[in-house]
Protein backbone atom coordinates (compact mmCIF):
# COMPACT_ATOMS: atom_id res chain seq x y z
CA UNK A 1 0.00 0.00 0.00
CA UNK A 2 1.41 3.42 -0.91
CA UNK A 3 0.75 6.61 1.02
CA UNK A 4 -1.85 7.87 -1.45
CA UNK A 5 -3.84 4.66 -1.11
CA UNK A 6 -3.51 4.94 2.64
CA UNK A 7 -4.74 8.53 2.68
CA UNK A 8 -7.81 7.55 0.71
CA UNK A 9 -8.86 5.37 3.65
CA UNK A 10 -9.16 8.37 6.00
CA UNK A 11 -12.17 10.58 5.16
CA UNK A 12 -11.13 13.37 7.52
CA UNK A 13 -7.95 13.96 5.54
CA UNK A 14 -10.02 15.51 2.79
CA UNK A 15 -11.69 18.13 4.93
CA UNK A 16 -10.72 21.76 5.19
CA UNK A 17 -10.43 24.21 8.07
CA UNK A 18 -10.80 27.95 7.54
CA UNK A 19 -10.98 27.13 3.85
CA UNK A 20 -7.54 25.48 3.87
CA UNK A 21 -6.70 21.79 3.63
CA UNK A 22 -6.42 20.24 7.07
CA UNK A 23 -2.90 19.20 8.03
CA UNK A 24 -3.45 16.93 10.99
CA UNK A 25 -0.33 16.69 13.13
CA UNK A 26 -1.95 15.84 16.45
CA UNK A 27 -1.87 12.08 15.99
CA UNK A 28 -0.32 11.39 19.38
CA UNK A 29 -3.47 12.83 20.96
CA UNK A 30 -5.75 10.76 18.77
CA UNK A 31 -5.35 9.32 15.31
CA UNK A 32 -7.89 9.72 12.56
CA UNK A 33 -10.37 6.98 11.78
CA UNK A 34 -10.06 4.94 8.55
CA UNK A 35 -13.10 3.89 6.53
CA UNK A 36 -12.86 0.18 7.49
CA UNK A 37 -13.10 1.17 11.16
CA UNK A 38 -16.06 3.45 10.50
CA UNK A 39 -17.64 0.66 8.43
CA UNK A 40 -17.13 -1.92 11.15
CA UNK A 41 -18.79 0.28 13.73
CA UNK A 42 -21.69 0.98 11.39
CA UNK A 43 -22.02 -2.67 10.39
CA UNK A 44 -22.21 -3.87 13.99
CA UNK A 45 -24.58 -1.08 14.95
CA UNK A 46 -26.89 -1.75 12.05
CA UNK A 47 -26.72 -5.54 11.87
CA UNK A 48 -25.17 -7.16 14.87
CA UNK A 49 -26.23 -5.38 18.02
CA UNK A 50 -26.76 -7.76 20.90
CA UNK A 51 -25.36 -8.20 24.35
CA UNK A 52 -22.51 -10.67 24.62
CA UNK A 53 -22.20 -14.08 26.23
CA UNK A 54 -25.64 -13.83 27.79
CA UNK A 55 -28.30 -14.94 25.38
CA UNK A 56 -29.04 -17.98 23.30
CA UNK A 57 -30.35 -16.07 20.33
CA UNK A 58 -28.60 -15.95 16.99
CA UNK A 59 -27.52 -12.32 16.97
CA UNK A 60 -25.98 -12.61 20.43
CA UNK A 61 -23.89 -15.49 19.17
CA UNK A 62 -22.72 -13.48 16.15
CA UNK A 63 -21.88 -10.47 18.29
CA UNK A 64 -20.00 -12.61 20.78
CA UNK A 65 -18.05 -14.30 18.02
CA UNK A 66 -17.06 -10.94 16.54
CA UNK A 67 -15.93 -9.69 19.94
CA UNK A 68 -13.96 -12.82 20.78
CA UNK A 69 -12.34 -12.91 17.33
CA UNK A 70 -11.10 -9.41 18.05
CA UNK A 71 -9.49 -10.75 21.20
CA UNK A 72 -7.68 -13.39 19.14
CA UNK A 73 -6.55 -10.77 16.67
CA UNK A 74 -5.20 -8.46 19.40
CA UNK A 75 -3.43 -11.39 21.05
CA UNK A 76 -1.72 -12.19 17.76
CA UNK A 77 -0.88 -8.54 17.15
CA UNK A 78 1.13 -8.22 20.36
CA UNK A 79 2.18 -11.88 20.46
CA UNK A 80 0.41 -12.62 23.74
CA UNK A 81 0.84 -16.30 24.60
CA UNK A 82 -2.83 -16.74 25.52
CA UNK A 83 -5.89 -14.75 24.34
CA UNK A 84 -7.40 -14.92 27.83
CA UNK A 85 -4.64 -12.51 28.86
CA UNK A 86 -6.24 -9.81 26.71
CA UNK A 87 -8.61 -7.68 28.80
CA UNK A 88 -10.69 -5.16 26.88
CA UNK A 89 -11.02 -1.78 28.57
CA UNK A 90 -12.13 1.70 27.59
CA UNK A 91 -8.57 2.87 27.02
CA UNK A 92 -5.06 3.12 28.41
CA UNK A 93 -6.23 5.21 31.36
CA UNK A 94 -8.80 2.59 32.30
CA UNK A 95 -6.21 -0.19 31.89
CA UNK A 96 -3.69 1.57 34.11
CA UNK A 97 -6.23 2.42 36.80
CA UNK A 98 -7.46 -1.15 36.79
CA UNK A 99 -3.88 -2.31 37.20
CA UNK A 100 -3.01 0.14 39.96
CA UNK A 101 -6.08 -0.98 41.86
CA UNK A 102 -6.01 -4.73 41.33
CA UNK A 103 -2.26 -5.13 41.40
CA UNK A 104 -2.15 -2.94 44.46
CA UNK A 105 -4.74 -5.04 46.26
CA UNK A 106 -2.87 -8.23 45.44
CA UNK A 107 0.74 -7.24 45.97
CA UNK A 108 1.29 -3.85 47.64
CA UNK A 109 1.54 -3.33 51.41
CA UNK A 110 2.35 -0.35 53.58
CA UNK A 111 5.94 0.79 53.13
CA UNK A 112 6.34 -0.91 49.73
CA UNK A 113 7.71 1.12 46.84
CA UNK A 114 6.50 1.91 43.34
CA UNK A 115 8.95 3.39 40.84
CA UNK A 116 7.52 5.61 38.10
CA UNK A 117 9.42 7.52 35.46
CA UNK A 118 9.40 11.28 35.53
CA UNK A 119 8.37 11.45 31.86
CA UNK A 120 5.03 9.71 32.33
CA UNK A 121 1.67 10.82 31.06
CA UNK A 122 -0.57 11.63 34.06
CA UNK A 123 -2.50 8.42 33.28
CA UNK A 124 0.57 6.41 34.27
CA UNK A 125 1.35 8.53 37.31
CA UNK A 126 -1.85 9.55 39.08
CA UNK A 127 -3.20 5.96 39.50
CA UNK A 128 0.10 5.03 41.22
CA UNK A 129 -0.11 8.11 43.44
CA UNK A 130 -3.62 7.01 44.39
CA UNK A 131 -2.39 3.50 45.11
CA UNK A 132 0.41 4.87 47.31
CA UNK A 133 -2.06 7.03 49.22
CA UNK A 134 -4.41 4.07 49.69
CA UNK A 135 -1.74 1.62 50.84
CA UNK A 136 0.78 3.90 52.51
CA UNK A 137 3.30 2.96 49.84
CA UNK A 138 6.14 5.15 48.60
CA UNK A 139 6.35 6.64 45.09
CA UNK A 140 9.89 6.83 43.74
CA UNK A 141 11.07 8.71 40.69
CA UNK A 142 13.12 7.35 37.82
CA UNK A 143 14.59 10.53 36.35
CA UNK A 144 15.28 11.76 32.81
CA UNK A 145 18.27 13.83 31.70
CA UNK A 146 18.15 17.41 30.33
CA UNK A 147 17.12 16.25 26.86
CA UNK A 148 14.42 14.01 28.27
CA UNK A 149 16.20 10.64 27.92
CA UNK A 150 15.18 8.14 30.58
CA UNK A 151 18.09 7.39 32.91
CA UNK A 152 17.38 3.68 33.04
CA UNK A 153 20.95 3.08 34.23
CA UNK A 154 19.83 4.50 37.59
CA UNK A 155 17.09 1.90 38.00
CA UNK A 156 19.18 -0.79 39.76
CA UNK A 157 20.20 1.70 42.44
CA UNK A 158 16.57 2.74 43.02
CA UNK A 159 15.31 -0.79 43.57
CA UNK A 160 15.24 -2.04 47.16
CA UNK A 161 13.76 -5.18 48.71
CA UNK A 162 10.55 -3.15 49.21
CA UNK A 163 10.12 -2.30 45.52
CA UNK A 164 7.06 -4.00 44.02
CA UNK A 165 6.30 -2.26 40.73
CA UNK A 166 8.07 -0.24 38.05
CA UNK A 167 5.76 1.71 35.70
CA UNK A 168 7.15 3.25 32.54
CA UNK A 169 5.98 4.24 29.07
CA UNK A 170 7.17 2.30 26.04
CA UNK A 171 7.30 5.62 24.17
CA UNK A 172 6.78 8.98 25.88
CA UNK A 173 3.93 11.01 24.41
CA UNK A 174 6.05 14.15 24.75
CA UNK A 175 9.55 12.99 23.83
CA UNK A 176 8.78 10.28 21.32
CA UNK A 177 11.76 8.27 22.54
CA UNK A 178 11.55 4.49 22.66
CA UNK A 179 12.52 3.37 26.14
CA UNK A 180 14.69 0.24 26.46
CA UNK A 181 11.95 -1.97 27.85
CA UNK A 182 13.89 -5.23 27.41
CA UNK A 183 16.73 -3.92 29.58
CA UNK A 184 14.39 -2.49 32.18
CA UNK A 185 12.50 -5.81 32.21
CA UNK A 186 15.72 -7.71 32.81
CA UNK A 187 16.53 -5.53 35.83
CA UNK A 188 12.99 -5.95 37.15
CA UNK A 189 13.00 -9.71 36.67
CA UNK A 190 16.34 -10.08 38.42
CA UNK A 191 14.94 -8.21 41.44
CA UNK A 192 11.49 -9.79 41.50
CA UNK A 193 9.79 -6.50 40.60
CA UNK A 194 6.72 -6.28 38.34
CA UNK A 195 7.01 -4.16 35.20
CA UNK A 196 4.01 -2.22 33.89
CA UNK A 197 4.41 -0.67 30.44
CA UNK A 198 2.17 2.15 29.24
CA UNK A 199 1.99 1.32 25.56
CA UNK A 200 -0.42 4.08 24.49
CA UNK A 201 2.20 5.45 22.07
CA UNK A 202 4.31 2.31 21.78
CA UNK A 203 1.57 0.27 20.13
CA UNK A 204 1.31 2.90 17.37
CA UNK A 205 4.98 3.13 16.46
CA UNK A 206 6.57 -0.21 17.35
CA UNK A 207 5.95 -3.82 16.44
CA UNK A 208 5.04 -4.92 19.92
CA UNK A 209 5.89 -8.42 21.09
CA UNK A 210 5.04 -8.58 24.77
CA UNK A 211 6.98 -11.80 25.25
CA UNK A 212 10.13 -10.37 23.69
CA UNK A 213 9.75 -7.15 25.69
CA UNK A 214 9.66 -9.21 28.87
CA UNK A 215 7.26 -6.93 30.73
CA UNK A 216 4.44 -8.17 32.94
CA UNK A 217 1.70 -5.80 31.75
CA UNK A 218 1.15 -3.73 28.63
CA UNK A 219 -1.66 -1.15 28.36
CA UNK A 220 -2.94 0.80 25.36
CA UNK A 221 -5.86 2.69 23.79
CA UNK A 222 -7.68 1.93 20.55
CA UNK A 223 -8.23 5.53 19.51
CA UNK A 224 -4.54 6.26 18.99
CA UNK A 225 -4.19 3.22 16.72
CA UNK A 226 -7.01 4.18 14.34
CA UNK A 227 -9.76 2.20 16.13
CA UNK A 228 -12.83 3.57 17.87
CA UNK A 229 -12.49 5.81 20.94
CA UNK A 230 -13.62 4.14 24.14
CA UNK A 231 -11.68 0.97 23.34
CA UNK A 232 -8.51 -0.24 24.93
CA UNK A 233 -6.50 -3.21 26.03
CA UNK A 234 -4.74 -4.45 29.10
CA UNK A 235 -2.43 -7.38 28.52
CA UNK A 236 -1.03 -9.12 31.57
CA UNK A 237 0.72 -12.37 32.37
CA UNK A 238 -1.91 -14.95 33.19
CA UNK A 239 -0.51 -16.12 36.51
CA UNK A 240 -0.53 -12.49 37.72
CA UNK A 241 -3.98 -11.60 36.39
CA UNK A 242 -5.28 -14.72 38.10
CA UNK A 243 -3.99 -13.55 41.46
CA UNK A 244 -5.48 -10.07 41.12
CA UNK A 245 -8.96 -9.21 42.43
CA UNK A 246 -11.31 -7.40 40.02
CA UNK A 247 -11.80 -3.65 40.28
CA UNK A 248 -15.42 -3.55 39.11
CA UNK A 249 -18.16 -5.98 40.01
CA UNK A 250 -21.30 -6.86 38.07
CA UNK A 251 -22.32 -8.22 34.68
CA UNK A 252 -20.52 -11.23 33.31
CA UNK A 253 -17.54 -11.03 35.65
CA UNK A 254 -19.08 -13.51 38.06
CA UNK A 255 -19.21 -17.25 38.25
CA UNK A 256 -21.79 -17.54 41.03
CA UNK A 257 -23.51 -14.93 43.15
CA UNK A 258 -25.23 -15.62 46.44
CA UNK A 259 -26.59 -13.02 48.82
CA UNK A 260 -23.42 -13.05 50.90
CA UNK A 261 -20.70 -13.25 48.30
CA UNK A 262 -19.64 -14.05 44.75
CA UNK A 263 -17.05 -16.05 42.96
CA UNK A 264 -15.50 -14.62 39.84
CA UNK A 265 -15.48 -15.73 36.25
CA UNK A 266 -12.23 -16.95 34.72
CA UNK A 267 -10.00 -14.60 32.73
CA UNK A 268 -10.56 -12.34 30.95
CA UNK A 269 -14.21 -11.90 31.94
CA UNK A 270 -13.26 -11.32 35.56
CA UNK A 271 -11.98 -7.89 34.51
CA UNK A 272 -14.74 -7.01 32.03
CA UNK A 273 -17.66 -6.06 34.25
CA UNK A 274 -20.77 -4.58 32.69
CA UNK A 275 -21.82 -4.49 29.06
CA UNK A 276 -18.71 -4.35 26.92
CA UNK A 277 -18.08 -1.78 24.19
CA UNK A 278 -19.86 -4.05 21.75
CA UNK A 279 -19.68 -1.73 18.73
CA UNK A 280 -16.29 -0.20 19.47
CA UNK A 281 -13.99 -3.02 20.49
CA UNK A 282 -14.38 -5.02 17.23
CA UNK A 283 -13.06 -1.97 15.32
CA UNK A 284 -9.64 -2.95 16.67
CA UNK A 285 -9.68 -5.71 14.04
CA UNK A 286 -9.80 -3.58 10.89
CA UNK A 287 -7.44 -1.10 12.56
CA UNK A 288 -4.87 -3.85 13.08
CA UNK A 289 -5.34 -5.12 9.51
CA UNK A 290 -4.63 -1.64 8.20
CA UNK A 291 -1.66 -1.05 10.50
CA UNK A 292 -0.05 -4.18 9.12
CA UNK A 293 -0.16 -2.66 5.63
CA UNK A 294 0.90 0.89 6.44
CA UNK A 295 3.95 2.13 4.55
CA UNK A 296 6.95 3.26 6.60
CA UNK A 297 7.48 7.02 6.93
CA UNK A 298 11.19 7.28 7.58
CA UNK A 299 11.62 10.20 5.15
CA UNK A 300 9.07 12.37 6.98
CA UNK A 301 10.59 11.56 10.36
CA UNK A 302 14.14 12.24 9.20
CA UNK A 303 13.18 15.48 7.49
CA UNK A 304 11.31 16.91 10.50
CA UNK A 305 13.95 15.75 12.95
CA UNK A 306 16.80 17.22 10.95
CA UNK A 307 14.99 20.51 10.30
CA UNK A 308 13.92 21.06 13.90
CA UNK A 309 17.35 20.22 15.32
CA UNK A 310 19.03 22.62 12.91
CA UNK A 311 16.48 25.45 13.07
CA UNK A 312 17.86 28.50 14.92
CA UNK A 313 15.89 29.34 18.07
CA UNK A 314 14.12 25.97 18.15
CA UNK A 315 14.87 23.61 21.01
CA UNK A 316 13.75 20.06 20.31
CA UNK A 317 13.39 17.72 23.28
CA UNK A 318 13.83 13.99 23.01
CA UNK A 319 16.88 14.05 20.74
CA UNK A 320 18.76 10.86 19.93
CA UNK A 321 21.66 9.63 17.82
CA UNK A 322 19.61 6.69 16.62
CA UNK A 323 16.42 7.72 14.85
CA UNK A 324 15.17 4.14 14.91
CA UNK A 325 14.61 4.79 18.63
CA UNK A 326 12.48 7.87 17.99
CA UNK A 327 8.82 7.96 17.02
CA UNK A 328 7.68 10.85 14.80
CA UNK A 329 6.55 12.81 17.85
CA UNK A 330 8.34 16.16 18.09
CA UNK A 331 8.00 18.42 21.11
CA UNK A 332 9.88 21.68 21.06
CA UNK A 333 10.18 25.18 22.45
CA UNK A 334 10.89 28.29 20.40
CA UNK A 335 13.02 31.01 21.88
CA UNK A 336 11.04 34.23 22.33
CA UNK A 337 7.73 32.70 21.15
CA UNK A 338 5.08 31.20 23.40
CA UNK A 339 3.75 27.77 22.42
CA UNK A 340 0.17 29.02 22.65
CA UNK A 341 0.80 31.90 20.24
CA UNK A 342 2.47 29.55 17.77
CA UNK A 343 -0.35 27.01 18.00
CA UNK A 344 -2.98 29.72 17.45
CA UNK A 345 -1.26 31.02 14.35
CA UNK A 346 -0.56 27.54 12.94
CA UNK A 347 -4.21 26.63 13.55
CA UNK A 348 -5.22 29.47 11.25
CA UNK A 349 -2.95 28.00 8.60
CA UNK A 350 -4.87 24.74 8.80
CA UNK A 351 -2.35 22.86 10.93
CA UNK A 352 -3.66 20.93 13.93
CA UNK A 353 -1.05 20.38 16.58
CA UNK A 354 -0.81 20.29 20.33
CA UNK A 355 0.48 22.95 22.69
CA UNK A 356 0.74 23.07 26.43
CA UNK A 357 1.75 20.58 29.08
CA UNK A 358 0.49 17.50 27.25
CA UNK A 359 -0.68 15.74 30.42
CA UNK A 360 2.89 15.51 31.69
CA UNK A 361 3.34 18.34 34.17
CA UNK A 362 6.21 16.75 36.13
CA UNK A 363 8.14 16.35 32.88
CA UNK A 364 7.52 20.01 31.98
CA UNK A 365 8.88 20.98 35.41
CA UNK A 366 11.93 18.80 34.85
CA UNK A 367 12.60 20.29 31.42
CA UNK A 368 12.11 23.78 32.86
CA UNK A 369 9.30 24.82 30.51
CA UNK A 370 5.67 25.89 31.08
CA UNK A 371 4.61 24.00 27.98
CA UNK A 372 5.76 22.88 24.56
CA UNK A 373 4.51 22.66 21.01
CA UNK A 374 4.10 19.11 19.69
CA UNK A 375 3.81 17.93 16.10
CA UNK A 376 3.08 14.21 15.89
CA UNK A 377 2.95 12.41 12.55
CA UNK A 378 1.12 9.34 11.32
CA UNK A 379 1.96 7.23 8.26
CA UNK A 380 -0.68 9.15 6.28
CA UNK A 381 1.18 12.45 6.74
CA UNK A 382 3.12 13.28 3.59
CA UNK A 383 6.52 14.86 3.15
CA UNK A 384 4.84 17.90 1.60
CA UNK A 385 2.66 18.29 4.71
CA UNK A 386 5.85 18.16 6.79
CA UNK A 387 7.41 20.82 4.56
CA UNK A 388 4.30 22.96 4.83
CA UNK A 389 4.48 22.62 8.61
CA UNK A 390 8.10 23.81 8.66
CA UNK A 391 7.41 26.80 6.38
CA UNK A 392 4.35 27.74 8.40
CA UNK A 393 6.26 27.44 11.65
CA UNK A 394 8.95 29.79 10.31
CA UNK A 395 6.28 32.26 9.27
CA UNK A 396 4.58 32.09 12.68
CA UNK A 397 7.90 32.62 14.45
CA UNK A 398 8.68 35.66 12.35
CA UNK A 399 5.23 37.12 13.11
CA UNK A 400 5.97 36.87 16.81
CA UNK A 401 9.53 38.15 16.69
CA UNK B 1 -13.78 58.62 26.32
CA UNK B 2 -16.83 56.80 27.61
CA UNK B 3 -16.94 53.03 27.73
CA UNK B 4 -19.30 53.05 24.76
CA UNK B 5 -17.04 55.33 22.72
CA UNK B 6 -13.97 53.23 23.51
CA UNK B 7 -15.73 50.06 22.36
CA UNK B 8 -16.87 51.74 19.15
CA UNK B 9 -13.34 52.87 18.48
CA UNK B 10 -12.04 49.30 18.77
CA UNK B 11 -14.84 47.90 16.62
CA UNK B 12 -13.98 50.50 13.98
CA UNK B 13 -10.28 49.56 14.10
CA UNK B 14 -10.99 45.87 13.73
CA UNK B 15 -13.43 46.42 10.89
CA UNK B 16 -10.45 47.34 8.71
CA UNK B 17 -9.11 43.78 8.89
CA UNK B 18 -10.75 41.06 6.86
CA UNK B 19 -7.87 38.61 7.17
CA UNK B 20 -7.20 36.69 10.39
CA UNK B 21 -3.49 37.25 9.80
CA UNK B 22 -3.91 41.02 10.01
CA UNK B 23 -6.01 40.68 13.15
CA UNK B 24 -3.37 38.55 14.82
CA UNK B 25 -0.62 40.90 13.72
CA UNK B 26 -2.52 43.80 15.25
CA UNK B 27 -3.09 41.87 18.49
CA UNK B 28 0.61 40.98 18.58
CA UNK B 29 1.47 44.69 18.21
CA UNK B 30 -0.93 45.60 20.99
CA UNK B 31 0.52 42.84 23.13
CA UNK B 32 4.05 44.07 22.65
CA UNK B 33 3.01 47.63 23.49
CA UNK B 34 1.14 46.73 26.68
CA UNK B 35 2.36 48.75 29.67
CA UNK B 36 4.85 46.81 31.82
CA UNK B 37 3.35 44.87 34.69
CA UNK B 38 5.29 44.72 37.98
CA UNK B 39 7.06 41.40 38.60
CA UNK B 40 5.99 41.40 42.27
CA UNK B 41 2.36 41.32 41.19
CA UNK B 42 2.83 38.04 39.31
CA UNK B 43 1.39 36.15 42.25
CA UNK B 44 -0.74 33.02 42.28
CA UNK B 45 -3.81 34.87 43.58
CA UNK B 46 -3.66 37.12 40.51
CA UNK B 47 -3.27 34.21 38.09
CA UNK B 48 -6.31 33.49 35.91
CA UNK B 49 -7.27 29.84 35.51
CA UNK B 50 -8.43 28.36 32.23
CA UNK B 51 -5.77 29.83 29.98
CA UNK B 52 -3.02 27.80 28.34
CA UNK B 53 -0.69 30.71 28.84
CA UNK B 54 -0.27 32.32 32.22
CA UNK B 55 -2.34 35.46 32.74
CA UNK B 56 -2.12 37.77 35.74
CA UNK B 57 -4.73 40.40 36.45
CA UNK B 58 -4.48 43.03 39.15
CA UNK B 59 -7.43 45.24 40.14
CA UNK B 60 -7.31 48.27 42.44
CA UNK B 61 -10.09 50.69 43.42
CA UNK B 62 -9.04 54.28 42.87
CA UNK B 63 -11.39 57.28 43.19
CA UNK B 64 -14.50 55.12 42.71
CA UNK B 65 -13.21 53.37 39.60
CA UNK B 66 -11.49 50.04 39.06
CA UNK B 67 -8.00 50.23 37.66
CA UNK B 68 -6.80 47.06 35.92
CA UNK B 69 -3.33 46.03 34.97
CA UNK B 70 -2.47 42.66 33.52
CA UNK B 71 0.15 40.55 31.83
CA UNK B 72 0.62 37.23 30.09
CA UNK B 73 3.59 35.23 28.89
CA UNK B 74 1.90 34.80 25.48
CA UNK B 75 1.77 37.81 23.22
CA UNK B 76 -1.59 37.28 21.48
CA UNK B 77 -3.15 36.95 24.92
CA UNK B 78 -1.37 40.16 25.93
CA UNK B 79 -3.00 41.82 22.96
CA UNK B 80 -6.45 40.74 24.11
CA UNK B 81 -5.63 41.84 27.63
CA UNK B 82 -4.60 45.19 26.28
CA UNK B 83 -8.03 45.55 24.64
CA UNK B 84 -9.84 44.57 27.83
CA UNK B 85 -7.76 46.81 30.07
CA UNK B 86 -8.18 49.70 27.61
CA UNK B 87 -11.96 49.36 27.67
CA UNK B 88 -12.67 48.49 31.29
CA UNK B 89 -9.92 50.13 33.34
CA UNK B 90 -10.96 53.41 34.97
CA UNK B 91 -14.69 52.51 34.91
CA UNK B 92 -16.95 52.25 37.91
CA UNK B 93 -17.93 48.74 39.03
CA UNK B 94 -21.56 49.50 38.01
CA UNK B 95 -20.48 50.44 34.49
CA UNK B 96 -18.55 47.20 34.14
CA UNK B 97 -21.37 45.07 35.51
CA UNK B 98 -23.95 46.61 33.20
CA UNK B 99 -21.81 45.90 30.12
CA UNK B 100 -22.33 42.66 28.20
CA UNK B 101 -18.77 42.36 26.77
CA UNK B 102 -20.26 41.60 23.36
CA UNK B 103 -17.85 43.91 21.53
CA UNK B 104 -15.37 41.01 21.61
CA UNK B 105 -17.73 39.00 19.47
CA UNK B 106 -18.35 41.96 17.19
CA UNK B 107 -14.66 42.24 16.44
CA UNK B 108 -14.57 38.52 15.72
CA UNK B 109 -12.35 37.47 18.60
CA UNK B 110 -14.53 34.75 20.00
CA UNK B 111 -15.08 33.15 16.64
CA UNK B 112 -11.46 33.68 15.69
CA UNK B 113 -9.87 32.07 18.68
CA UNK B 114 -9.56 28.41 19.45
CA UNK B 115 -11.84 26.82 22.06
CA UNK B 116 -9.13 26.78 24.71
CA UNK B 117 -8.33 30.36 23.87
CA UNK B 118 -12.00 31.28 24.03
CA UNK B 119 -12.09 29.70 27.49
CA UNK B 120 -9.12 31.79 28.50
CA UNK B 121 -10.91 34.85 27.20
CA UNK B 122 -14.04 33.91 29.12
CA UNK B 123 -11.99 33.41 32.29
CA UNK B 124 -10.54 36.89 31.86
CA UNK B 125 -14.00 38.39 31.46
CA UNK B 126 -15.31 36.48 34.45
CA UNK B 127 -12.43 37.74 36.58
CA UNK B 128 -13.05 41.35 35.55
CA UNK B 129 -16.76 41.00 36.39
CA UNK B 130 -15.95 39.33 39.69
CA UNK B 131 -13.63 42.18 40.67
CA UNK B 132 -16.39 44.64 39.77
CA UNK B 133 -19.03 42.87 41.84
CA UNK B 134 -16.67 42.65 44.81
CA UNK B 135 -16.28 46.41 44.69
CA UNK B 136 -19.82 47.74 44.14
C1 LIG C 1 1.76 7.78 26.86
C2 LIG C 1 0.28 7.89 27.12
N1 LIG C 1 -0.26 7.24 28.17
C3 LIG C 1 -1.57 7.27 28.44
C4 LIG C 1 -2.44 8.00 27.68
C5 LIG C 1 -3.89 8.02 28.04
O1 LIG C 1 -4.64 7.47 27.01
P1 LIG C 1 -6.23 7.55 27.03
O2 LIG C 1 -6.58 8.98 27.23
O3 LIG C 1 -6.62 7.03 25.69
O4 LIG C 1 -6.71 6.68 28.14
C6 LIG C 1 -1.93 8.71 26.58
C7 LIG C 1 -2.84 9.53 25.74
O5 LIG C 1 -2.76 10.73 25.66
C8 LIG C 1 -0.55 8.65 26.30
O6 LIG C 1 -0.02 9.31 25.26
Amino acid sequence: MNIQQLREQFPQLSRTVYGKPLVYLDNAATSLRPQPVIDKWTEISSERTANLHRAVHHIAAEATEEYENTRLKVAGFINAPDPSEIVFTSGATHSLNLLAFSLGEAFVRQGDEIIVSEAEHHSNLVPWQMLCARKGAVLKRLTVDDSGRLQEELLPSLITPRTRIVAVAHISNVLGLVNPIEEIAAVCRKNGVLLVVDGAQGIVHQQVDVQALGCDFYAFSGHKMYASPGTGVLWGRKELLEQMPPMFGGGEMIETVSWESSTYAPLPRKFEAGTQNISGTPTLSPAIDLMRQMPPQEDVKEYVYRTLTEEPGVRLFGTTFDLSLKAPVFSFAVEGAHHEDLALILDKMGIALRSGQMCAEPLMDRLGVTGLLRASFAPYNTLSEAEFFVTSLRKAISMLK
Amino acid sequence: MTLQEKKEQIIEEFSMFDEWLDKYEYLIELGKALAPYPEEKKTDDRLIKGCQSRVWLDAQMSGGTLVFSADSDAVITRGIISLLVGVYSGRTPQEILSDDFSFLETIGLKENLSPTRANGLLSMIETIRKKASENV
